[in-house]
């Protein structure tokens, strides 16, 4: 396997990340739901979920914002040129900023 | 974003809600229908010499589109590589410069994973023709279906009779997805 082939399965991995950390948000929103039913908004248990549904969601943004960089990477950009060539998406160029692009 | 299967993102039961992921992952399948995977690439400006009578891939400097990383710039510019599997349709235009006899075969091949046995296509083939100020365009086209990580060149040979090279320029080199393989 060459390095391109490397970044090509790295990019690959970081798409499928999006779909499981989404089902573990699905997960965590139900979950959050379920509590809602049967107390109250400022019950400790909710604030709990609520904020591991939080958590969830911005694990997700994060995947998007690596597969981004890594999608990048592989077609030859380097990360701290991403954010300057890409103005479209900001969520994601906020985490890749944050990721290492100093 | 890519395609996945709802149901991998949450299963509906009856009483319910549909959450947001499940909302975000509709989301995302839409763009990917209306944008699925889709990569062209050429080598104008940078014509390539072609020796008699040899099989030469031709390099792809050059990115008209590709929307999912297919293929790079920097690294094996040939390649477009597919990062979702399925069935895409690939296809490519080139031009050859004036060439000085009649009747020297060219071909036109698309290749998958270097072209060993079974993965080398010949999608066009045909005798130049001699003329003063023209050029030969050849273009094809076919479908195959793609593992993650398989990639297709495009390769071209000639033979002629003065055993010279012919610059060849790649005009155009495509791959988009159309199913699932």
């Amino acid at each position: 396997m060459d390095d391109l082939d490397a970044l090509g399965a790295q990019y690959r991995e970081a798409k499928a990340a999006i779909a499981t950390h989404r089902q573990r948000q699905a997960t965590k929103e139900l979950a959050l739901a379920r509590l809602r039913r049967r107390l109250p908004e400022d019950h400790p248990d909710v604030s709990a979920a609520r904020a591991a549904v939080v958590k969830a969601h911005a694990d997700v943004r994060w995947c998007q914002g690596a597969t981004i960089a890594a999608g990048e990477a592989y077609k030859g950009v380097t990360l701290d040129q991403v954010p300057h060539d890409r103005n479209v998406v900001p969520d994601p160029i906020d985490v890749i900023a944050r990721m290492g692009a100093r | 974003m890519a395609y996945a299967d709802l149901t991998t993102v949450q299963a509906t039961d009856p009483g319910d809600p549909l959450t947001a992921a499940w909302c975000d992952q509709v989301r995302d399948n839409d763009e990917f229908f209306i944008d699925p995977p889709a990569c062209s690439v050429d080598g104008l400006g940078s014509p390539q010499s072609v020796a008699d009578s040899t099989l030469v891939v031709l390099s792809a400097p050059n990115e008209k589109f590709d929307n999912d990383s297919m293929h790079s710039t920097s690294s094996n510019t040939s390649r477009i590589t597919a990062q979702t599997a399925g069935r895409y349709l690939i296809g490519a235009t080139v031009n050859w410069q004036q060439i000085l006899e009649n009747n020297v075969p060219l071909l036109l091949n698309i290749i998958r994973n270097g072209g060993g046995a079974g993965d080398a296509f010949n999608i066009a083939q045909l005798p130049a023709i001699n003329r003063s100020g023209f050029t030969t365009a050849m273009s094809g086209a076919l479908t195959l279906v793609l593992a993650a990580g398989d990639y297709v060149e495009a390769r071209v040979r000639q033979d002629n009779s003065l055993n010279v090279a012919i610059n060849c320029t790649l005009e155009e080199f495509y791959a988009i997805f159309l199913t699932r393989g």
